[in-house]
């Protein structure tokens, strides 16, 4: 289970070092860039990720553990984060994660049985005049229904 | 609506918008050019000075003002750090200018640098923004390729590089002391402030944090001049073009450039189409999440500016106005915001902490009709327990390192005082007799 | 330098002093946990909040410096600043970060190992509510092991952070974190890397509530049962000056005590956890090496044999001696003088004791790697030598007079030979060792916490050593012991009644000690005249 980046990613991460002025300031991009890798983050992957930043693993624990992008158990596939701040609630965010709870049997933090799907519930995602809206991986789906979202879904390989 | 041209917002729409060659053929970085070749320091800090260019991120302090905080003559480097991190509940519009026109922003971060002496600075955008990221390095790219970024600019002496810097998921990192933590690798608790950033930043050097809205504000005070700006809007004091996001209860949500100062009314009914269904309109926080809520009879006349906003008990903020109509249920509202500062509170100081969860938990009950009369002033005390006593006029008395705690207090007390009767109607029959 | 105004105190600090080191100063206490004087400021408690004149926030004592104001700005014609302690408006913020803290606390304070010395009790009783508001579930979290015997009860942790400061700032090795956020934050560590460091115990001292605890202390005694004793650590030459905290002649623990010019406010794991191993192998009477095994014997009996081997194997002038770097010096400093007494050749020397590196901290905290705690002491008492012994020991019989060095002496070559050329081995010990292994008549005496008298560390800090234990059976101090073998051995009367009787002499007898009195040396203790 040891971690090591691909060797484009790797390039980048140098890239990001001498970018930086000091190298802990690499920390978010780097971790990124290796969750984007692996899916989510594994203590060895810290760990070396850790060195690479001359850190402790536990500070650089510290940093992952404060920011909720950032996962350090394994996830579905499909990380649907469902906002359900004010103005998403107003619109009827409630009922979005109603549905997707039943749909697929899960409740908001879990993932399906089969790992496909991880269902959040996430504040404001900073894209209120188009609620209520749903971000999906990286990318976000707005003004969204139960049929539309549906419809999504239902394309997503 | 008016015979308003918006300006930072001119392009939006139109196709390529985002693109450099787009931008250069409508007159682009001609003000960065300028502030590079043609200015200095001084010329540009006068020039925003004058301008009276309030800070768009919440505060709504002087830009001028707060570059001319750096100190000169000073070994250190010097950062600027444009805050995309747009947390916000109810704000959008960084987005907006971010998707249709980044090369404005780096444009005004070319002309704030170099009012700063700054040769490396960031855009800290928030980690959900994965697509506006990429945009923004794709931007960047264009612009190390075409001499606007790197070394010795538009054929200068000036060097300049930009590094988009994604977040990690954290609303408190908007706040730029933790921003600056979080862009030091570090967890996102606020510094004890002062040294302020412009003294001891990031890395221990000046820095200068401005928000998006208050960056791509730059070119086009470079090359309308000043005075320009200032005949922008109600009042020279509080002048320029405005973003302002409509959310909620509105039948064309979106986001809408108008002069600072244009009516919350205009702005519901006009801009935005009215209310969903037209229901009468019962309430509206006028700047983001952290302003305090404004009764429909409160928002009359109502002019959104900050010196205006904050005569009625609210602010400016952030301009992310959430307009509710008759059928929202305010106690469900309050639990809401209350839960989501409890989410987002960086935990560091005890009343913030403990304060916005224990909220949390009282307006849960309340919601699931276990509160109790005593409930309605122990919120009340709470808040007063983490952002102080509410007392705008007297200025800010939170007990916390960062404004959060007033920022979570004022909010949660308005709803409860003005809408105290739908907290009491939540009431079960025997506490409510 | 600025007058502040503090309550009815008026006093002049440097510009730049916080204010609740100024209160410190005059004695007036501003209630608080994030701050402590050795690490960084947090500001994160919020309880310690004062009141400034023309501020209209309530400010942070702790991170709030002093400042200085033009002439014609003065507060009242002459202040720089002035400080309220106890308004209402203070008592009640105070009353409030209380109620705050103590939400999710799961209030067992009568079963709290930090009862009795915790600061949120003492704040609680002094300045807070008797009642709670708080009517929701509480924040329960499994309490955990952290590693090098420490351990968390994370319920009744506050989230100071001055653990976490301390192993980033003090130590440098960062085990403790920060995990996850907001009402969820926890004091954690990484995942299969523990605390681990030799002064991971400190964190237990410096948590103000009873979360971080020694595992050897859990639940052993009561704190208002146990004595306090502050005397100074003897395991390695950075005298670091502790407190004992024993009950019933048994100690339960030691902690740091702080003393800018010694240790500053940490001590290390070895010296804090020493006092386990001296309660093995306690020596309780005189021993004579027998055909198997050894013999009891009384102290006149003991005393006599010496005399007799002495007479038996080369008379005085064939007596050798090797003296402790880790006794006090009224030892070393009688066994010098009995030696000098039986002969004018030069017959003293110290006994080997492990030498290893130095370990620096980040912060400046050094653990001596000369684990013979009172070396610099000890030499001054019998005259600095050169390396080693075997310039002047020759290999011939006689009787050899030996200090023991509390487990730690090195049996090198050299002190094998010397004790295999010895005709008879008098060795003075409390406990067994590698030492009394090697003896054939062992004198009991006093152990490490049963000790009297001064010790010198390796920066020429001289500290009186308590007595903090009684003696073990028929155990006698060393330099009583030592008093007895001169009274026997030159016939002349002894002139001291107690400890602090030879500290007396020595005051005299070595000029750079002239200053280091019992009376001088407090609890903090006194350069030698000549150092620092
Ligand atoms: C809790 C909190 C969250 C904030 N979030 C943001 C944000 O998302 N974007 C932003 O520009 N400013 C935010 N701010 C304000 C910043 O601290 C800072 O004042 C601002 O970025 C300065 O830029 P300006 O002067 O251009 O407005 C926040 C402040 C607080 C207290
Ligand atoms: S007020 Fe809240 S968010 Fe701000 S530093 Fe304190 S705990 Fe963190
Ligand atoms: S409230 Fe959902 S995106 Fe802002
Ligand atoms: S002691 Fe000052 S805030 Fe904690």
């Amino acid at each position: 289970m040891s971690f090591a980046f691909t060797a484009d990613r790797k390039k980048r991460f140098n890239a990001l070092l001498k970018q930086y002025p000091d190298k802990r300031s690499a920390a978010l991009p780097a971790l990124h860039l290796a969750q984007d890798q692996e899916g989510y983050l594994t203590t060895e992957t810290i760990e070396t990720l850790a060195q690479m930043l001359d850190i402790t693993p536990a500070s650089l624990m510290d940093t992952i553990s404060f920011h909720t992008l950032f996962h350090t158990k394994p996830r579905g596939k499909y990380l649907l984060q469902v906002c359900q701040t004010l103005s998403c609630s107003l619109a009827g965010a409630d009922e979005i994660v109603d549905h997707l709870s039943h749909k697929y049997q899960v409740k908001a933090g879990e993932t399906t049985p089969d790992g496909k799907y991880t269902l959040l519930k996430v504040e404001c995602l900073g894209a209120c005049d188009t609620a209520p809206v749903v971000q999906i991986n990286d990318d976000y789906y707005e003004k969204v229904s139960k049929d539309k979202l549906n419809r999504i879904l239902d394309k997503l390989p | 609506m008016s015979d308003y041209q918006p300006i930072l917002t001119m392009h939006a729409g139109q196709p390529g918008s985002a693109t450099r060659d787009y931008y250069l053929a409508n007159g682009g970085y001609r003000a960065a050019r300028r502030a590079v070749l043609d200015m200095n320091s001084d010329d540009i800090i006068q020039m925003v000075k004058y301008s009276n260019l309030q800070g768009r991120g919440g505060a709504g302090f002087p830009a001028g003002v707060k570059w001319s905080f750096v100190p000169r003559d000073d070994k250190r480097a010097k950062y600027l750090i444009c805050n995309a991190d747009e947390g916000e509940p109810g704000t959008f519009k960084d987005r907006m200018l971010i998707n249709h026109n980044p090369h404005q922003l780096i444009e005004g971060m070319i002309i704030a640098s170099r009012a700063i002496d700054c040769h490396l600075a960031f855009i800290y955008i928030r980690g959900e923004f994965a697509k506006e990221a990429r945009l923004l390095e794709a931007a960047v790219e264009e612009c190390r390729a075409s001499n606007i970024l790197g070394k010795k600019i538009f054929g200068g002496k000036y060097d300049l590089d930009i590094l988009v810097y994604r977040g990690g998921g954290a609303y408190i990192c908007g706040e730029e002391m933790a921003l600056i933590e979080s862009l030091e690798g570090k967890r996102g608790w606020p510094r004890i402030k002062p040294p302020f950033p412009a003294i001891e930043g990031y890395l221990r050097c000046p820095t200068i944090v401005n928000n998006v809205e208050t960056l791509s504000n730059l070119p086009h005070i470079v090359n309308n001049g000043a005075e320009w700006f200032r005949g922008i809007g109600a009042s020279p004091d509080s002048p320029g073009p405005k973003l302002y996001c409509l959310s909620g209860h509105v039948r064309k949500p979106g986001v809408y450039e108008a002069p600072m100062g244009t009516k919350l009314t205009t702005l519901i009914f006009t801009h935005a189409g009215g209310t969903t269904e037209g229901k009468k309109l019962k309430a509206a926080i006028p700047g983001g999440s952290s302003a305090p809520v404004l009764t429909a009879d409160e928002i009359e006349d109502l002019k959104m500016d900050f010196p205006s906003l904050t005569a009625a008990g609210s602010m400016l903020g952030s301009g992310g106005i959430i307009v509710m109509d008759e059928t929202t249920d305010m106690v469900q509202a309050c639990y809401n915001l209350a839960r989501f500062y409890a989410h987002e509170s960086c935990g560091q100081c005890t009343p913030c902490r403990e304060g916005t969860t224990w909220l949390t938990k009282v307006l849960r009950r309340f919601t699931q009709g276990r509160g109790r009369m005593e409930d309605i002033d122990l919120i009340g005390d709470i808040t007063d327990n983490i952002g102080g006593l509410c007392d705008f006029s007297k200025g800010s008395f939170g007990k916390t390192i960062c404004p959060f705690g007033e920022a979570v207090s004022w909010p949660i007390r308005a709803f409860m005082d003005k809408f105290r009767d739908e907290f009491e109607a939540y009431l079960p029959k025997e506490e409510a007799a | 330098m600025p007058l502040l105004k503090l309550d009815d105190h008026e006093l002049e600090v440097p510009k730049g002093t916080k204010i609740l080191d100024a209160a410190l100063k005059v004695g007036i206490e501003i209630p608080h946990y994030c701050y402590h004087p050795a690490l960084s400021i947090a500001g994160s408690c919020r309880m310690c909040l004062v009141e400034v004149e023309g501020m209209p926030k309530l400010q942070t004592a702790c991170s709030t410096p002093v400042r200085e104001l033009p002439p014609e700005k003065k507060i009242d014609g002459r202040y720089d600043m002035v400080v309220h302690t106890t308004t209402g408006k203070v008592t009640a913020a105070r009353k409030l970060v209380l109620e705050f803290l103590l939400l999710n606390h799961p209030l067992d304070c009568p079963v709290c190992d930090q009862a009795g010395e915790c600061l949120l009790q003492d704040y609680s009783f002094k300045y807070g509510e008797a009642h709670s508001r708080f009517v929701e579930d509480k924040r329960v979290q499994p309490g955990e092991e952290l590693g090098s015997g420490v351990v968390i009860n994370l319920n009744r942790c506050i989230l100071c952070t001055r653990c976490v400061r301390f192993n980033r700032e003090i130590t440098g090795t960062g085990e403790l974190f920060v995990e996850n956020r907001g009402y969820h934050n926890k004091i954690a560590v990484f995942d299969g890397k523990p605390l681990d460091n030799p002064l991971a115990g400190n964190v237990a001292d410096i948590c103000p509530v009873g979360a971080l605890l020694l595992k050897d202390y859990i639940h052993s005694t009561r704190v208002w049962h146990l004595s306090h004793t502050p005397s100074v650590c003897t395991e390695c030459s950075a005298g670091c000056s502790i407190t004992v905290d024993a009950a019933n002649d048994r100690i339960y623990r030691i902690v740091s005590r702080e003393n800018e010019q010694a240790n500053g406010h940490f001590i290390c794991d070895t010296g804090r956890y020493a006092f386990h191993t001296y309660a093995e192998g306690v020596l309780t009477e005189p021993l004579m090496r027998a055909k198997r095994g050894w013999k009891a014997l009384s102290w006149d009996l003991a005393y006599r044999t010496v005399a007799d081997q002495i007479d038996r194997h080369g008379g005085k002038g064939a007596v050798r001696a090797l003296a402790s770097p880790t006794f006090p010096n009224e030892s070393s400093f009688l066994l010098g003088q009995l030696m000098q007494r039986l002969s004018d050749k030069r017959n003293v020397a110290l006994i080997p004791v492990k030498r290893e590196a130095d370990q620096t901290f980040p912060a400046g905290f050094k653990i001596s790697g000369d684990k013979g705690g009172n070396r610099r002491g000890a030499e001054d008492m019998i005259g600095k030598l050169a390396a080693g012994f075997k310039s002047f020991f020759k290999d011939e019989e006689g009787v050899l007079l030996v200090m023991d060095a509390d487990g730690r002496a090195e049996v090198t070559a050299d002190l094998k030979g010397l004790f295999e050329s010895s005709s008879f081995k008098v060795v003075l010990a409390s406990n067994e060792s590698n030492i009394t292994a090697m003896a054939d008549l062992v004198l009991p005496v006093a152990g490490p916490f049963e000790r009297e008298g001064t010790v010198t560390n390796d920066q020429g800090l001289v500290q009186w050593l308590q007595l903090a234990l009684e003696r073990k059976g028929q155990a006698r101090p060393a330099w009583l012991v030592l008093a007895e073998l001169d009274r026997l051995l030159t016939g002349e009367a002894s002139l001291y009644t107690c400890a602090g009787d030879v500290t007396w002499k020595i005051n005299r007898a070595i000029s750079a000690y002239s200053q280091a009195t019992r009376f001088k040396l407090g609890l903090k203790g006194q350069l030698l005249t000549g150092t620092g």
